[in-house]
């Protein structure tokens, strides 16, 4: 069986708000665990749960005070947490990702940042398109912006830090990296990751079951496509 | 249900839009609950006309806005002290009344308050996306066309309701509104990060002195801090809500509101308590605001008696409903 381990912290956040905290430097260890206890968390369906929200190292869940205490008459709640894991026996569980085959134009005239990456890590043009086209990433977490995904594995040549002053607008569909991630800017928006790249694909829907493209576990491959491509696709 | 054009918009404020409790549920894909500001005034509001609380209602911003009525109907609007003129005539805040067609509104200056809610009898017509009204100006959805009110907009409203004869048309007015120009408390708990902030700052005072600045918006309200502390902590983002006290890397707090996205970078040193988030709504940037800590047993205790007021109101409105209904 694989191995999940439970909270090392619950804090009370918020009247409403509950935050729970991994601290193994096992990163393997405390992705399956925050993932497993999501997952968990949605399948109840408790009716004092309004939000469950995972990241990297912490969970948050947005809650109902007034249905908590009508249903649960309990005055504790990061106690009633931690006690409902101990009793839940959460396992692991394997989730089916999707998979998606993102489009990417990276043509200089759609990727402001992509030279000036070349010129920070000391990797050619042409070759960053290849690095970061060669890796199947996967969703760590959402967050930032409605459909905003935290991709990791990008390959080490090319890790470089944020612009150290964030332009004020971003295109929506811009490909960018910044540290150890790479993601896609969902909608206009201020922001700071270095842009190499847009892909004519929308990252929200109106399906009420899956209003954005990505989810957290899901894998995702980037294709390079040229700039007559793009300009087909975005005027599908 | 049939809807008809109920107001025209003459004239539109800065910010003026069409919110409800808030979109829930979806905070995992990263989209922001949004919602209506100041949560106790706009339930206030339609619990007056015996609304559901979650009725959609209009948010409306130091608006000087003017609106032409379409349809008779009836409003109730709570809030800021604004000064409100139908027909030339004062209206009071936090009170029901009628509106007739061609009749004329206008929204004036705020002696106490920044937000005012204007509640329609069955809740204002609203695009629904992911099962909220609320306005996303991110993504363009929810509310009316997924922006801000502008000037020649026509929103609609149920047709054919009638308040009962004999309706208590109860006046209940806001008792939290900050006084505009003086400085108002707004207590807080410790947040997730509290203790880099305690090491920091060892000599913890029990109030802290800021100012609220001109850049806030829905999204959060950046705070200049009287003595700022500048720190160098680096932090994987994680899971935030609203009231959440960012502590920025130049010392100075940003206060998580409506907007707020659904993670930070930032150590979450504190939380402004739910009881006290109606009244920061309403504080208006550039004042100045006295951060004062409070134990977190007090707030859930403060938090659930508001709650409770509120379903005193609920329940005495519905009654009077009720029992005028034949």
């Amino acid at each position: 069986m694989v191995q999940i381990v439970p909270p090392d912290t619950f804090s009370f956040a918020a009247e409403e708000f509950l935050l729970m905290e991994w601290r193994s430097t096992n990163d393997e260890l405390v992705k399956r665990s925050i993932q497993s206890h999501f997952h968990w968390i949605q399948e109840q369906s408790f009716p004092w749960v309004r939000d469950c929200i995972p990241s990297r190292h912490r969970l948050g869940i947005q809650m109902n005070l007034l249905v908590f205490q009508s249903l649960c008459k309990h005055t504790n709640i990061a106690q009633y947490w931690e006690d409902l894991f101990q009793d839940a026996d959460i396992v692991y569980k394997h989730q089916v990702s999707k998979t998606h085959i993102i489009p990417v134009c990276y043509d200089v005239s759609l990727a402001p940042d992509i030279e000036e990456v070349a010129r920070i890590s000391g990797v050619e043009l042409d070759y960053i398109i290849q690095l970061h086209t060669s890796v199947e990433y996967e969703v760590s977490m959402m967050g930032f912006l409605p459909g905003f995904a935290y991709m990791d594995g990008l390959p080490a040549p090319i890790h470089v830090p944020r612009l150290s002053k964030p332009r004020t607008e971003v295109p929506a569909g811009s490909v960018a990296i910044a540290g150890t991630s790479t993601a896609i800017y969902p909608v206009a928006s201020p922001g700071g990751w270095r842009i190499i790249g847009r892909t004519p694909l929308s990252m929200l829907s109106d399906d009420i079951e899956s209003p954005t493209r990505f989810n957290v576990g899901d894998r995702v491959r980037f294709t390079p496509i040229g700039l007559r491509e793009w300009n087909n696709l975005m005027h599908e | 249900m049939s809807y008809v054009p109920t107001i025209e918009v003459i004239k539109a404020g800065p910010d003026d839009r069409i919110q409800d409790m808030g979109r829930f549920g979806y905070q995992h894909l990263g989209i922001s609950p949004s919602g209506v500001m100041d949560t106790y005034a706009a339930s206030v509001a339609n619990i007056l006309l015996n609304n559901k609380v979650n009725s959609s209602i209009i948010e409306l911003v130091l608006s000087f806005a003017k609106w032409r009525i379409l349809c008779p109907t009836y409003f109730s609007i709570a809030g800021a002290e604004v000064e409100i003129k139908l027909n030339g005539k004062i209206q009071q805040v936090g009170k029901v009344f009628a509106v007739e067609k061609d009749d004329e509104l206008q929204f004036s200056s705020s002696s106490r308050g920044a937000r005012l809610y204007v509640a329609v009898q069955g809740g204002w017509r609203s695009e629904i996306w992911l099962g909220s009204s609320s306005t996303d100006i991110w993504v363009n959805r929810g509310g009316h066309q997924g922006r801000r009110l502008q000037s020649g907009d026509q929103i609609m409203a149920q047709t054919s309701f009638k308040l009962p004869e004999g309706f208590n048309r109860q006046f209940f007015r806001c008792d939290y509104l900050p006084i505009n120009g003086e400085r108002a408390t707004i207590r807080i708990i410790k947040g997730p990060d509290y203790e880099i902030w305690n090491g920091q700052n060892e000599n913890t005072q029990k109030t802290i002195l800021g100012q609220i600045s001109t850049q806030s918006n829905r999204m959060g309200y950046h705070t200049e801090l009287q003595h700022p502390f500048p720190h160098q902590y680096s932090m994987l983002s994680s899971p935030i809500t609203k009231g959440a006290i960012e502590w920025l890397p130049n010392g100075n707090w940003i206060v998580l509101m409506s907007d707020h996205p659904t993670t930070g970078g930032y150590p979450w040193i504190g939380t402004v308590i739910a009881a006290d988030l109606p009244k920061l709504a309403q504080v208006i940037p550039g004042s100045s605001v006295e951060w004062m800590w409070v134990e977190a047993e007090e707030a859930v205790q403060l938090f659930l008696e508001q709650q409770r007021n509120l379903q005193i109101l609920q329940h005495a409105i519905h009654e009077s409903f009720r029992k005028n209904t034949h």
